[in-house]
């Protein structure tokens, strides 16, 4: 062998052998699985899915890896691999949480909204100290604007554990919908008690505010909204309401293209609401030019 | 009576349990290896040394610093035992012991071992059986160290104060013909077979010390000659200019450009006409197109100017740069690729800037073409093409406030990605629906 080879051997063993010894060095990932969990969070899906395929090797009952894996196919849009593997765990395991809820929420996508709560159901009755399912099959029965059952759902919840934040969120979009601000702001208040900075919480008594015409409170809960995340939807286009109502022109000029901007990501109870932006902006740059004489 | 014996005999079995237990764990704790006693399928070598310190029967011999075997003989080499050892180097491996030494030494252009103290203590070890590769090939964990005539064994300590050790190192994996060289196991050899491989003392240690600090030495002086740091103080320094420089440039036209709350916007002075279009259609045609050009051409264009003369400014002082340092080191010249990197991403996105420019201007030009109705409506696809411009000046600006805030992003480059809307609005984080995926495990839990 050369001896190059040699003179990098003996300065790696300066290098290395003293750190090595000396300050334990750098401790590997070892398993697949943890490998897998890594990739997948680093954005490189192809090579976590290749690893769980191997941890799944390893053991074939391994349903973290499976249901990761599941995960894995689905961000590589291959819906229908994923939906077999969250499948093939329900057959070892009917009730596993996690696959069921990832499941019943493809077969809301794909429009199989009876399955998907039936599903749910099941998992509740099975166990009702699961809270992530309660609001998960409530936020989806607000979405589609049964309110009654989705109060009932939360209600069972809440029974669990009063002072949950996604449930109190929810049950205050219930109320709000309903038109009981009153209750609407306690429980979203209840929510902010536990985590002060829940955007779904804060956006909600926002909301409030403006449905019962406090337009300073408006202003002060959406502001608080976008010093959280800058890119709301809901925040921008109730502040962008609440500055024409002020008549600060050019701050609902600001909020308009904002909310333009971000409507690809507009969500929460008052998804359905359409606006035609570019309506809005004329509307107020009209004004503009009438306020300055124009 | 019976009651009593069995109370003793089972007192008695613990205590012995528990000695024979302690004895096993002072053992390991000592250095031994039970387990290597125990077993039978080792192999051994052994390395002439001038020099073993402190290095004593039983020392630990590591590869990568993980145990692999013991120390099991040290012996004063004699006259005749180092030619046997020569010899036998020959014999195991087909090339001569001095030409390897001298091969070694020429590579290293220092001597192995320091003239005053020619080798003379042959260390003999075992090492584990798993630890050696049999066929060239790794089939499992432990089977790693292929033995060659690139292996040697090296003194080395643990920590300053800690026992002194032999760590193995095995040089680059062969195959092909060397992996003849690669021994088969037998069971208890003895000493005379073991097998000679290259050793090493701390004194070698010192020598490459040595040649790594004249090195040091030799790169300071070219590297960092005062000439060398006075180009690369004007260099960062420009950069710093540079950076204010676009900051102000930034806050003094782009910001009130982009700012629809502002009368000079884009926006503004592109709406308001639109405005006076819902009084009066006829005169706006006409007007917008002048509108347009005037905003495009006196704000914009002027922008994306003045940047280019900025960014020829740097190229300039990296020119200057580059003929000075560029051909001292790799980790000079990498910085200069990496501003340059920098300063091209600049260009790459006024050149996105401009071309998004024309788009609007044409898309202006043919909306007057197609008639005034369509501007009442304020076409989609004429927005859209502003609002993509304003999203690129915003990338600009973020990219500007990177850079202002940590100039070093300059230097080594920039992965974060750009500033975007995250995929659904968080406020509705809950409708995604999907359970979140399991996180790692604890490794040592089986």
């Amino acid at each position: 062998m050369t001896s190059s080879s040699r003179g990098v051997a003996v300065l790696l063993a300066l290098v290395l052998g003293p750190g090595l010894t000396g300050c334990g060095g750098v401790t590997p990932i070892k398993t697949s699985f943890n490998k897998a969990v890594y990739l997948y969070s680093a954005g490189h899906y192809e090579e976590a899915a290749a690893e769980y395929r191997l941890a799944m090797k390893e053991d074939e009952e391994d349903l973290a890896a499976r249901y990761n894996y599941g995960l894995t196919l689905e961000q590589l849009d291959r819906p229908a691999e994923a939906r077999a593997q969250y499948e093939q765990i329900l057959a070892i395991e009917p009730n596993h949480p996690r696959a069921s809820v990832t499941l019943a929420a493809m077969e809301w996508e794909s429009g199989d909204a009876a399955a998907a709560e039936k599903r749910l159901h099941v998992l509740i009755e099975h166990d009702s100290s699961n809270l992530f399912v309660h609001a998960t099959l409530a936020a989806n029965l607000v979405r589609v604007g049964r309110l009654d059952e989705a109060a009932a759902v939360i209600k069972r919840g809440l029974e669990e554990d009063s002072t949950s934040v996604d449930l109190n969120a929810l049950l205050g979009d219930v109320n709000l919908l309903r038109g009981d601000y009153g209750a609407a702001d306690e429980a979203y208040e209840r929510a902010l008690k536990r985590h002060d900075e829940d955007l779904h919480a804060i956006v909600g008594r926002g909301e409030v505010a403006f449905q019962t015409q406090r337009w300073p409170d408006a202003r002060s809960w959406m502001q608080r909204a976008l010093y959280v995340h800058p890119r709301i939807w809901r925040a921008h286009v109730t502040m962008a309401k609440v500055a024409e109502i002020e008549n600060r022109l050019e701050d609902a000029a600001w909020h308009w293209w904002q909310a333009r901007d971000v409507a690809h990501t507009k969500g929460g109870p008052f998804h359905k609401e359409t606006i035609d932006y570019d309506k809005q902006l004329q509307r107020v740059y009209g004004r503009l030019l009438e306020k300055g004489g124009g | 009576m019976a009651q009593y014996r069995r109370s003793e005999i089972v007192s008695g079995t613990f205590i012995l349990l528990a000695l024979i237990v302690f004895a096993f764990f002072a053992f390991g704790a000592g250095g031994g290896d039970l387990f290597g006693l125990l077993s039978e399928e080792s192999k051994t070598f052994v390395a002439v040394m001038p020099d073993i310190q402190a290095l004593e029967v039983g020392a630990k011999v590591a590869v990568g610093g993980q145990r692999v075997g013991r120390v099991t003989k040290i012996e004063y080499a004699s006259g005749d035992k180092l030619g046997s050892f020569q010899s036998r180097y020959g014999d195991a491996w087909g090339v001569s012991y001095g030409d390897v030494l001298r091969e070694y030494e020429s590579e290293q252009k220092s001597p192995l071992y320091p003239a005053d103290r020619p080798p003379r203590v042959l260390v003999y070890f075992e090492v584990d059986r798993d630890t050696v590769e049999e066929d060239g090939v790794a089939e499992g964990a432990g089977r790693f160290m292929l033995v060659g005539p690139s292996s040697f064994a090296l003194l080395m300590q643990e920590g300053f104060l800690g026992p002194y050790y032999i760590q193995l190192l095995q040089g680059p994996a062969r195959t092909g013909t060397d992996a003849e060289h690669v021994f088969s196991l037998s069971e208890g050899e003895d000493n005379e077979s073991a097998i000679p491989i290259l050793g090493m003392s701390t004194d070698l240690l010192a020598g490459l010390a040595t040649q790594v600090e004249s090195l040091a030495a030799k790169l300071d002086q070219q590297l960092l000659s005062a000439k060398n740091l006075e180009n690369i103080e004007g260099l960062l320094a420009n950069a710093n200019q540079l950076v204010v420089e676009l900051r102000a440039l930034v806050r003094d036209r782009v910001d009130p450009l982009l700012d629809p709350r502002l009368p000079g916007s884009i926006q503004q002075q592109l709406m308001q006409p639109a405005g006076a279009l819902l009084r009066n259609s006829n005169e706006f045609v006409v007007d917008l197109r002048g509108d347009i050009k005037r905003v495009l051409t006196t704000h914009v264009e002027d922008l994306v100017r003045e940047i280019q003369g900025l960014i020829a400014n740097a190229n300039g002082v990296l020119d200057t740069v580059h003929t000075t340092v560029k051909e001292i080191t790799p980790q000079v010249s990498n910085t200069i690729a990496n501003l340059e990197k920098g300063t091209k991403g600049l260009d790459q996105r006024l050149n996105t800037l401009q071309a998004q420019l024309s788009e609007v201007l044409a898309q202006a030009d043919k909306l007057l073409k197609e008639g005034n109705g369509f501007i009442v409506e304020m076409k989609p696809d004429f927005l859209e093409s502003l609002s993509s411009l304003r999203r690129t000046m915003w990338e600009a600006e973020v990219m500007m406030r990177k850079v202002r805030t940590n100039p070093a992003v300059l230097l080594w480059g920039d992965d974060e990605k750009l500033l975007s809307a995250w995929p659904t609005d968080p406020s509705d984080k809950r409708r995604a629906g999907r359970a979140p995926p399991y996180s790692q495990r604890n490794e040592n839990d089986k």
